[in-house]
C-alpha cells in the first residue's frame, strides 16, 4: 500500500465512522465504487475500531512487564561463546557473573565476565569494540589478559580474561602475616602495572582489593582494567550517573568518582592510596558499615581519614620506627587527598615515594599537605557560577585595597608598578590558572563569562585610574591568550591599548608593547590570513618605534619576540632562531623583567631550534629550560609540558630514539592529566613516541601509539578526515612490517577506502594508502592485486605530501619486489639500481635499508645473463 | 547517508532536509544515553520486586529527572527528550522481546512456560515485534503516524504532548490515532 492509498482509504474510514452504523456500508458501497480492494480495506479497519481489541489499547506498561521482568540470560549466554566451555560460575558481584571456563582447543584455563547491568546501546558497541582493542593490548606480567571480548545480541558485554588463582591482595597479606617491607613490595609492583597501563592510556578506575590478585608464587595480578567505564556508560563526565555508583563498593571510590566528576589518572592513584592504607593499617580509612550510600558519599568526599598509624602510637611495630610511620602516612594521605591536584601528579610519583622509603631516603611529598583545609576544598568545587561570581568581587575587593594602601607610596613609578604586579599576580596565579580546562569544561567556561563581564565593569571602577584599567585588560588578555581564547584576548588587548594610547600619547610604549604581543598571539592562531594581520601590526609598531628617541628596554625584549614568532609561523626558521635568541639575550640583561615570560621565550626558542634543524643545541637549551621552570612553575603545568614534548622531539630529531622514547613514556601520564587526552599537544606527544618507536623497530609500541592516535584523532575530527586516516595507514604500514600481515591489510584498506570517501581517488592521501596497502599485499603473495594498486598511484603527488623528496624510491622498491616474485629478474635489477642511491644513504629508514639488501641479494642469486 | 536514513535513525525531523553531522552526532550521543539510562532503571526496577509492574512512562519520566541536569541535556526541552526516550524504549523492548524469542527456540533445557503457548492471544513479546514491523510499514506511508503511536505507546506522552510535539492541531492526533490503531490491530491479527 503506498502513501495515497492510506490517505484515500483513512479519509473514507472518518467520514465513515461519524456515521451510524446501518448507514456505513451504503455510503461506503457508492464512494468506492468498483473498487473492491478499497471497499474491503475501509471495512476491515471500521471493524477493527469496533472492536478496540488492539494492542495499543493495552498499557504499554503490561507489555514491558511481560518483556522486561525475565529473569535468566544464562542458558542463551552458554551458547553464544562458541569455544569456550563453561565449568561453574566463579563467583558473583555488584556488576555481574564470572565464569571459569576451558577453552576447548587449547585446554586452557579462562574466566569469563558478564556485566549485567551495561545494555549498551548500538551506537555505543562500536566504541566498544575499539576500547576492547586497546585493552587486549596491555600486555604486562602482572595485568590479567584480556583475550577476547563481545557483545551479546541484547548489548550485553562479555569479557574472556586469564584465569588467575589467587588471594586478593589484603587476604594474602593477612594469611601469610605479612611485614610492612613485604607489604610495600607487592604495592609497589602493583603500581608498576598501573602505571605501565596509564602509559598505554587506560585508566583502571575501579582498583580494589578484590581486583588485585596475588598468586601462590607471590607475583601480582590485576583484573578488570577498563571494565568499570562500561558500566559508567558514556564519556563525558556528567553522564555518570550516580545510580551505577551504588553498585560498586564507595570505600576505594575517590571524591571526584562519587560526585561523577571526571575521572583521570589521580583516580587511580587514589584507589592505590586507600589500598595501601588498608595494607599498612590493616582496615579501612572510612567506617563505612551501617552507613547508607549517601552518607557513605559526603563521608569520602568530605571527611579527612584518620592517619594509618594511629592505632600504632605507642605501640610501635618492631620493625618500623616512629618516623617511618610517619612517612608511610606522608604516602598515604598524599595519594588520597580530596583534591586530585594535590595528590601524586601519576602512579610514577607514588612509586617514586615508596622507593625512596624502602631505601631510607627522604620523601618528596610534603607533610604541609595536610594543613591544607578541608573546606577551603569544598567550597571551592560549589557550582561554578558562584566561583566565578566570588572571583570578580575578589578581584575588585584586591583592587581597591592596593590602591588604599600604596596611596603611602612616596614614588609614583613604584606605585604603578607595584599595582600592576599585584594584579597580574592575582589574575593570573589565583583566577584564572585556577580553572583547569579539563577538570570541569564549564567552570571555564563561566568563568570567562565572569571575565568578560568583569571587563566592562573595569573601566567604570576604574574611571580614575586608567593606568590600572589598561594594566587589568592587558593581563587578561594574556591570560586568554594563553589559554588560545583568542576572540575575547583581542578585544582586551585592544581595550588596553587604546587605554594606554589615551594616557601616554600616540607613542605610549605600553600600547606598543600590547601591540606587539597582540601580533605576536596572531601568528599563533594558524587562523586563515591571521600571519599577514600579524605583519601588519608589527610593520606598524615599527614605524611609531622609529620615532622614540630611547625606547625602554623592554620595549626592544617584545619587539625581537613579536618579529621572532611571525618568522617562527611564516616558515622562517633561521630568522625565527636569530630573533628569539636576541630576545632572549635581551630579556636576561634585564633582572626585572618577568621571569616567566623570560622562560617562556626561551621554550619559543628551544621550538625554533628544532624546526630549524639544530636538534642538539634544542636539546641542551630544553634542558636548561627545565631545571629553570622548576623554581617558578610547577612539574606539570602547561608550559613545562610544552618544553618536556620540545625534548623528545629533538633527541628524536637527533636519532637518539631510545631517550626519545623514555621521556615521552615519563611525560605521558601528566600530558593526558593536564590538557587532555586529545589535546593536540598530547597527541603530539603519542606521534612523537610512535615515530621513535618505529624507528627502533619496536614495531608494537608505534601500532599500539598509531592505534591510540587513530582512536582518539577519529573520535574528535570524525573517522573521514585527514590526521586519522594518515595515522590507520602508517599504522598499517607497522603492521606490515611487523608481519601482522592480515591486521595490516585490513587497516590499510580501510585508510584506504576512507581517503577515497572522504577526498576522492584522485587525492595524495588516497595515493599514499594504497601504497601502503599495495606493500602489505606484495608481502601476502598477492601480487596482481598490488600491482593494479600501485599503478593507480601518482608518485608525484605523494612525494609532494609527504614532504619527502625521494620517495618514489619506495614505488621503485616495490615494483622491483614485483618484478622479483615473478621472476622478471632484469626489471626487477632495474628498479634496485633506481632504488639503490637513496636507500643507502647513512640517513635512509633502516627498515626500507634492509628490504633493499635483501632483495639485491636475492636478485644477484639469477646473473644477467652475458650478450 | 545511505545509513543513518534507515529506519533506525533515532529521533529523524520531520523535515528532514539538512541535518548537520554536529546535530547529527547530538542526536546519537542523546540517543544512547537515552537508552543505556533506561536499560539500567529497567533493570534495577525488575530486580527489586519481582511483582512491581514496569511502567515504561515512569520510567521515561525518571530518566528525563536524571539525565536534565546533565549539560549534553541542555538544549533538549522535556518534549524532545521524550520522543527520543520514546524511540529508545522501543528499541529496548523489541530487543528484549527478541532476546526472549531465541531462547524459547534454542535452550534445550530451559522449560518454556510461557502461559499463551495454549491461548488464542500470542505472547506478548511476539505481538511486540509484530507491532515493530507494522509500525516501520505505518512509517514508509505516513512518518508523522509512526512517530505519533511511537510517541504515545513507548513514550507515554498524552495527546496534548503528542500534538505540540508534532505541530497539529488534537484533533488531528485523535484521528490519526484513531486510524493507526486500527490498521496496526489489522496487521496484528493478518500476521497470526
Amino acid at each position: 500500500m503506498d502513501s495515497n492509498r492510506w490517505t484515500q482509504i483513512q479519509s473514507l474510514f472518518h467520514d465513515a465512522a461519524d456515521l451510524p452504523k446501518s448507514e456505513q456500508r451504503a455510503f461506503l458501497e457508492s464512494a468506492c465504487g468498483s473498487d473492491d480492494i478499497l471497499l474491503a480495506d475501509v471495512l476491515a479497519l471500521l471493524d477493527e475500531d469496533a472492536r478496540s481489541s488492539s494492542l495499543l489499547d493495552r498499557d504499554v506498561a503490561y507489555v514491558a512487564d511481560q518483556i522486561l521482568n525475565d529473569k535468566s540470560p544464562q542458558p542463551a549466554a552458554f551458547q553464544e561463546f562458541g569455544h569456550y566451555k563453561i565449568k561453574h560460575v566463579l563467583g558473583e558481584g555488584g556488576m555481574g557473573v564470572v565464569y571459569l571456563a576451558e577453552r576447548e582447543d587449547l585446554h586452557s584455563l579462562v574466566a569469563i565476565k558478564l556485566l549485567r547491568d551495561a545494555s549498551l546501546s548500538p551506537a555505543r558497541r562500536e566504541r566498544f569494540a575499539v576500547e576492547q582493542r586497546t585493552l587486549a593490548q596491555l600486555n604486562h606480567p602482572c595485568i590479567a589478559r584480556l583475550y577476547d571480548a563481545g557483545i551479546l545480541a541484547d548489548g550485553t558485554p562479555w569479557f574472556v580474561m586469564e584465569y588467575v588463582d589467587g588471594l586478593p591482595l589484603t587476604e594474602y597479606c593477612r594469611q601469610r602475616n605479612c611485614s610492612i617491607d613485604q607489604r610495600l613490595r607487592l604495592f609497589h609492583a602493583v603500581c608498576e602495572a598501573v602505571l605501565y597501563a596509564h602509559q598505554n592510556a587506560v585508566i583502571h578506575r575501579d582498583l580494589k582489593p578484590s581486583n588485585i590478585l596475588v598468586k601462590n608464587d607471590g607475583s601480582v595480578r590485576l583484573l578488570d582494567f577498563g571494565i568499570a567505564k562500561q558500566i559508567d556508560g558514556a564519556d563525558a563526565p556528567a553522564d555518570q550517573t550516580r545510580t551505577a555508583l551504588r553498585l560498586m563498593t564507595p570505600a576505594y571510590a575517590s571524591p571526584e568518582q562519587i560526585r561523577g566528576e571526571r575521572v583521570g589518572i589521580q583516580t587511580d592513584v587514589y584507589s592505590l592510596g586507600v589500598i595501601l592504607y588498608e595494607l599498612l593499617a590493616e582496615r579501612l580509612p572510612f567506617d563505612l558499615s551501617g552507613k547508607t550510600p549517601a552518607e557513605a558519599e559526603t563521608l569520602i568526599a568530605q571527611t579527612e581519614p584518620q592517619k594509618p598509624s594511629a592505632p600504632f602510637k605507642g605501640k610501635i611495630d618492631r620493625h618500623t620506627t616512629g618516623t617511618a610511620w610517619a612517612d608511610l602516612d606522608v604516602i598515604c594521605l598524599t595519594a588520597m587527598h580530596k583534591d586530585p591536584q594535590r595528590r601524586y601528579r601519576s602512579v610514577e610519583a607514588l612509586i617514586r615515594d615508596v622507593d625512596h622509603y624502602l631505601s631510607g631516603e627522604p620523601l618528596e611529598a610534603r607533610p604541609d599537605t595536610f594543613r591544607y583545609r578541608m573546606g577551603k576544598f569544598v567550597k571551592r568545587n560549589r557550582r561554578a557560577v558562584t566561583a566565578a561570581t566570588l572571583a570578580f568581587a575578589a578581584v575588585v575587593a584586591l583592587v581597591i585595597f592596593f590602591l588604599v594602601r600604596l596611596t603611602r607610596e612616596r614614588d609614583n613609578a613604584d606605585r604603578q608598578t607595584a599595582i600592576a604586579d599585584s594584579i597580574n599576580r592575582f589574575l593570573s596565579n589565583d583566577l584564572l590558572a585556577r580553572s583547569n580546562p579539563l577538570q570541569s569544561g564549564k567552570a571555564s567556561e563561566t568563568l570567562l563569562d565572569a571575565v568578560v563581564q568583569a571587563s566592562a565593569n573595569i573601566d567604570r571602577q576604574f574611571q580614575r585610574e586608567p593606568q590600572v584599567a589598561a594594566r587589568l585588560h592587558q593581563t587578561i588578555a594574556r591570560s586568554l591568550d594563553s589559554r588560545t581564547d583568542y576572540p575575547v584576548a583581542r578585544t582586551e588587548y585592544d581595550r588596553a591599548a587604546a587605554l594606554f594610547s589615551s594616557i601616554d600619547g600616540p607613542l605610549s610604549q605600553d600600547a606598543i608593547i600590547t601591540q606587539l604581543q597582540r601580533a605576536s598571539m596572531e601568528a599563533r592562531t594558524y587562523e586563515a590570513g591571521s600571519l599577514p594581520v600579524a605583519k601588519k601590526i608589527l610593520a606598524d609598531q615599527e614605524a611609531l618605534l622609529a620615532k622614540i628617541p630611547k625606547p625602554r628596554a623592554d620595549l626592544n625584549v617584545w619587539l625581537l619576540s613579536a618579529r621572532g614568532m611571525i618568522a617562527l609561523i611564516g616558515n622562517d626558521a633561521k630568522s625565527a632562531v636569530q630573533n628569539f635568541q636576541a630576545a632572549q639575550d635581551a630579556a636576561q640583561k634585564l633582572p626585572s623583567f618577568d621571569q616567566r615570560t623570560r622562560l617562556d621565550l626561551k621554550q619559543r626558542l628551544v621550538f625554533a631550534y628544532i624546526r630549524f634543524g639544530d636538534p642538539a643545541k634544542a636539546e641542551q637549551l630544553a634542558r636548561e629550560l627545565i631545571a629553570e621552570y622548576s623554581s617558578v612553575a610547577g612539574a606539570d603545568s602547561p608550559n613545562v609540558l610544552r618544553v618536556r614534548l620540545n625534548l623528545a622531539q629533538a633527541l628524536m630529531n637527533e636519532s637518539k630514539f631510545a631517550e626519545a622514547v623514555q621521556e615521552a613514556n615519563k611525560i605521558y601520564p601528566s600530558f593526558v592529566t593536564m590538557l587532555g587526552e586529545d589535546h593536540e599537544l598530547t597527541m603530539q606527544l603519542l606521534a612523537t613516541r610512535a615515530q621513535s618507536e618505529g624507528s627502533l623497530g619496536d614495531w608494537d609500541g608505534t601500532i599500539r601509539d598509531d592505534l591510540t592516535i587513530y582512536r582518539i584523532a577519529s573520535q574528535k575530527q570524525g573517522p573521514l578526515s585527514f590526521f586519522p586516516i594518515a595515522t590507520l595507514s602508517d599504522a598499517s604500514m607497522a603492521q606490515c612490517r611487523a608481519g601482522r600481515l592480515d591486521e595490516g591489510a585490513a587497516n590499510a584498506r580501510k585508510a584506504t577506502e576512507d581517503s577515497q570517501k572522504a577526498f576522492g581517488e584522485r587525492a595524495g592521501i588516497t595515493d599514499g594508502a594504497r601504497f601502503g596497502l599495495a606493500d602489505c599485499l606484495i608481502s601476502l603473495g598477492k601480487l596482481d592485486e598490488a600491482s593494479v594498486l600501485l599503478q593507480k598511484v601518482d608518485a608525484k603527488a605523494v612525494t609532494q605530501l609527504s614532504g619527502d623528496p625521494n620517495w618514489s624510491a619506495n614505488l621503485d622498491l616495490a615494483l622491483g619486489q614485483i618484478a622479483f616474485r615473478r621472476g622478471d629478474f632484469a626489471a626487477a635489477r632495474k628498479y634496485v639500481q633506481s632504488a639503490r642511491p637513496v636507500f643507502t644513504r647513512p640517513d635512509a629508514e633502516p627498515y626500507q635499508k634492509h628490504a633493499l639488501e635483501l632483495l639485491s641479494a636475492a636478485i644477484e642469486k639469477h646473473p644477467a645473463p652475458v650478450n | 547517508m545511505a545509513i543513518r536514513d534507515s529506519k533506525d535513525a533515532p529521533g529523524r525531523e520531520r523535515d528532514s532536509t539538512a541535518i548537520t553531522p554536529q546535530q547529527r552526532k547530538a542526536l546519537d550521543e542523546l540517543f544512547s544515553v537515552t537508552y543505556e539510562e533506561l536499560r539500567r532503571l529497567a533493570s534495577v526496577v525488575s530486580r527489586g520486586d519481582p511483582s512491581a509492574t514496569m511502567n515504561p512512562t515512569a520510567l521515561v519520566n525518571e530518566a528525563w529527572l536524571k539525565l536534565s541536569k546533565s549539560p549534553n541535556l541542555a538544549a533538549t526541552s522535556r518534549l524532545h527528550f521524550k520522543r527520543i526516550a520514546a524511540r529508545a524504549m522501543r528499541q529496548l523492548l523489541v530487543e528484549a522481546a527478541r532476546r526472549r524469542n531465541s531462547q524459547k527456540r534454542g535452550a534445550g533445557e530451559l522449560t518454556v512456560s510461557f502461559d499463551d503457548s495454549f491461548d488464542e492471544k500470542p505472547s506478548s513479546g511476539k505481538e511486540l515485534l509484530a507491532l515493530d514491523s507494522a509500525l516501520d510499514e505505518l512509517a514508509k506511508m505516513q512518518p508523522r503516524q509512526a512517530l505519533m503511536v511511537e510517541a504515545r505507546f513507548f513514550g507515554g506522552l498524552d495527546i496534548a504532548e503528542t500534538a505540540a510535539m508534532l505541530e497539529v492541531s488534537e484533533a488531528t492526533i485523535l484521528r490519526d490515532w484513531r486510524a493507526a490503531k486500527a490498521w496496526l490491530a489489522r496487521e496484528l491479527h493478518r500476521g497470526r
